[in-house]
């Protein structure tokens, strides 16, 4: 990087400098003209250099002085404010730069760099909101949890037909608090962007099956899973497995007992889930995706949120949300051009990438 | 089987005494990770069940500490910390099963037991899901307290399921673990194999505990 330069000086010596330019050259001409001026015409033998052919002449030796001028100003003056338009771009991929990006301001001008460390004061508040957020979303989720361990326990203790009922409500509850910390964190996301890192949708989707066969075989729902051409994608882990983890969830709810739910990773970067129940139409999907809707056959349990953060994961991983109602199944593409911003730019510290992680644990800690 | 419950929200303790004691454990319970200190040091446990949080510091630290001690239970935690980073943090740090509050207790239960079947731990002699006891040792199995004859292969498939029964056991982990490296299996051995076995636990109904799970391999489910 360059030494921190300031453009009000650079332009005050640029102008200087066209100015003493400008001067000596008026002066020369001035000189030159003026004993043209007065001692030519005295002097007949110079046909060509007539009083009448004079006139134009020095006219124009003032014009092209003042055009010359006018052009040199105008390029000490881009000159100068050159640095601020490269460092309006640079600041302009602060937008949506993920958590611990900061503009890298020791090679700007003395004036943007001002307004650059005011930008990267306004970006760490702005993390710092966002962290605040997800941390007090994930301690409510705590402290409502405990309280809800032991209602559970309690009505396990009771045991008759009603406290069954009352067992699945709890549990609902319990799904829709852990909805709202994954909303939560979506809107972390949006004001802070978390970073993307390299993520194995068959990993992902093995380890969801494997955690959802037990409870779905005991209430007669089966889930298969199919591995495809499947590649790895750049995303938000704890996002796509919110998503995820959604997906297979609304689908248990709609499939009937003894119907099967079909995870499908591949081709590419999707992950498709069929489920038994009536099938989504396109618009229903759009309908639903909005947070709190309901689709006409989401009876058994609570909030629609949870088509409203699978369409939001795809969205901040610029994939997409789309369902095949003939096959009954919705898929979840995440787009792989997303990885093409990932890239660090040659002017980020790359300081702030390798410590962003444990600064975020240490936020996220729970009491 | 003793458990140690270390929890410092005493109710949710209790109840998950009461919880377990009616399915066969003793339990005692400590309110911080010192009292389980000193537990752990006066008494044999076959299991813990750790919370996370603790008054006096973090249970996966201290869990990450005390790990390593080769007669150290199984350890299974029961947190509110539900997200994915989490789980992989606390079997990343040694916990042998990862259980998110709310539950049941049929459910710890069934993981608890679930943990003391694992191959590795102290080696049970009989092993128990549901209605099936296997003897490990005499390679011979009860279903409903009547003696069921099976082959070599069918009481190594039996033992490995029911070890990690109420889990989804890959194909390729059965191939590995009843068969030489040299020996060449076809999937429709295994398919064979799951299928005699399925057929000699079911029920006369028709229905097993024996499930198959598409694209992964196959679960013995544990029906607390």
């Amino acid at each position: 990087m360059t030494e921190p330069r300031s453009i009000v000086d650079q332009l005050t010596r640029g102008l200087t400098m066209v100015g003493i330019a400008g001067g000596i050259l008026l002066s020369i001409e001035l000189v030159f003209d003026v004993h043209q001026w007065f001692e030519g015409p005295r002097q007949p033998g110079m046909g060509s250099w007539s009083a009448v052919g004079l006139k134009p002449f020095v006219l124009l030796c003032f014009a092209l002085t003042f055009a010359a001028l006018v052009l040199a100003a105008r390029r000490v003056v881009r000159r100068s404010l050159a640095p601020l338009h490269d460092s309006v771009s640079q600041i302009e991929s602060a937008i949506d730069a993920h958590r611990g990006f900061r503009l890298e301001v020791a090679g700007l001008p003395v004036e943007v760099a001002r307004y650059g460390a005011s930008m990267n004061r306004l970006i760490e508040q702005l993390e710092r909101v966002a962290i605040r957020r997800e941390a007090f979303a994930a301690e409510v989720a705590h402290e409502l949890k405990n309280p809800m361990a032991v209602l559970l326990l309690e009505l396990d203790a009771i045991r008759s037909e009603e406290t069954d009922r009352l067992k699945a409500d709890v549990r609902r509850m319990s799904r829709l608090i852990d909805q709202l910390l994954v909303m939560a964190k979506l809107e972390a996301h949006a004001t802070a962007p978390v970073e993307s890192t390299l993520i194995d949708l068959a990993e992902l989707a093995s380890e969801l099956a494997q955690s959802m066969v037990p409870a779905a075989l005991d209430e007669g729902r089966q889930i298969s899973l199919a591995l495809k051409d499947h590649q790895p994608v750049r995303g938000r882990r704890e996002l796509v497995w919110a998503a995820m983890r959604n997906m297979v969830e609304n689908a248990l709810r709609v499939t009937p007992p003894r119907g099967m739910v079909t995870l499908t990773v591949g081709p590419g970067a999707r992950f498709g889930v069929a489920d038994g129940g009536p099938g989504l139409s396109k618009a229903e999907l759009v309908r639903m995706s909005r947070p709190f809707a309901q689709a006409r056959h989401a009876s058994a349990s609570g909030a629609g949120l949870g088509l409203a953060i699978i369409d939001e994961v795809a969205r901040i991983h610029g994939g997409s949300l789309d369902c095949d109602p003939d096959r009954r199944e919705i898929i979840l593409s995440l787009s792989q051009c997303h990885s093409g911003r990932e890239q660090p730019k040659q002017y980020v510290n790359l300081d702030q990438f390798v410590r962003e992680p444990s600064e975020n644990s240490v936020n996220v800690s729970l009491t | 089987m003793r458990v140690l419950i270390v929890d410092d929200n005493r109710r949710l303790a209790e109840l998950v005494v009461k919880g377990i004691a009616a399915r066969g454990f003793r339990c005692d319970t400590a309110g911080d990770l010192a009292d389980a200190d000193l537990a752990l040091g006066s008494l044999h446990y076959d299991a813990v069940i750790l919370d996370l949080a603790l008054p006096d510091g973090d249970g996966l630290s201290w869990l990450r500490s005390r790990r390593a001690r080769p007669d150290f239970p199984p350890v299974l935690i029961l947190t509110a910390r539900l997200s994915l980073e989490d789980r992989v943090a606390g079997l990343d740090a040694g916990a042998d099963d990862y259980l998110v509050k709310p539950v049941d207790s049929a459910e710890i239960a069934a993981r608890l037991r679930a943990l003391l079947r694992r191959p590795g731990q102290r080696s049970l002699p009989v092993l128990v899901v549901g209605g099936l006891v296997y003897d490990v040792a005499a390679r011979s199995l009860h279903h409903d307290s009547t003696e069921v004859p099976l082959t070599h292969k069918e009481a190594e498939l039996l033992e490995l399921l029911m070890r990690r029964a109420g889990t989804v056991v890959r194909k390729s982990l059965i191939t590995d673990a009843l068969y030489r490296l040299d020996e060449e299996v076809t999937p429709n051995a295994i398919e064979a194999l799951v299928s005699r076995l399925r057929h000699k636990i079911g029920t006369p109904s028709g229905s097993s505990p024996l499930n198959t799970v598409r694209g992964m391999g196959y679960i013995l489910r544990d029906g607390g």
